[in-house]
């Protein structure tokens, strides 16, 4: 029954990056592809985590996952901001049309 | 059942790691090749969790662990590398 509900969850996650990479092909801006690829690869990245968990469930894994994710939702969106304020001062033409 | 799961969650991270590869090829300014270059990294991670989710090895979490650290270090260096001073060639202050 867990094994189940771990493959819903790791489905969840590959579905998650899925998007991740469509909208960075699809979107017409650089702000908004930036966003679609921060916010979907951080879901995907916890989903897979808690999906790793459910399928070996022990204390040091629970814990271990923990830390990763915390330490990967404090650094994605660090390293998003640092991307889009250095880009955002400098005059891109950023309108390709999709 | 599980290396059905396994199989649909590989193909998902496939076709998303060929979508950034699509970006980066095309992308308008150096910022989208970046940051598609961070989702490729981010894919990359996802298939080695993938990996250790399917042999039941939980060594590869300190895999996915560090691999997340080294890929903040790099994006934000490469990030900071991107300063608007070195890019804008009309003002110069």
């Amino acid at each position: 029954m867990i094994d189940w509900i771990s493959a819903l969850f790791l489905i969840g996650g590959g579905f998650f990056a899925l998007i991740a990479g469509l909208g960075l092909l699809r979107f017409p801006d650089l702000l908004s592809r930036m966003h679609a690829a921060t916010k979907a690869s951080g879901a995907a990245f916890a989903l897979i985590l808690v999906a790793f968990v459910l399928r070996l469930p022990e204390w040091g894994i629970a814990i271990k996952a923990l830390v990763s994710l915390f330490l990967a939702f404090l650094t994605l969106p660090v390293a998003a901001h640092l991307l889009g304020r250095n880009t955002s001062r400098v005059d891109v033409d950023s309108d390709d049309q999709p | 059942m599980i290396e059905i799961a396994y199989l649909i969650f590989t193909l998902c991270l496939f076709t998303s790691v060929v979508c950034a590869l699509i970006r980066i090829w095309r992308g308008p300014t150096v910022a989208d090749r970046i940051n598609a270059a961070d989702v490729v990294a981010l894919c990359g991670i996802g298939m080695a969790l993938g990996h250790g989710w399917v042999r039941g090895d939980g060594l590869w979490l300190d895999v996915a662990m560090v691999a997340g650290l080294v890929l903040f270090v790099g994006t934000s260096a490469v990030s900071l590398f991107l300063d608007p001073k070195h890019l804008s060639s009309k003002e110069n202050d």
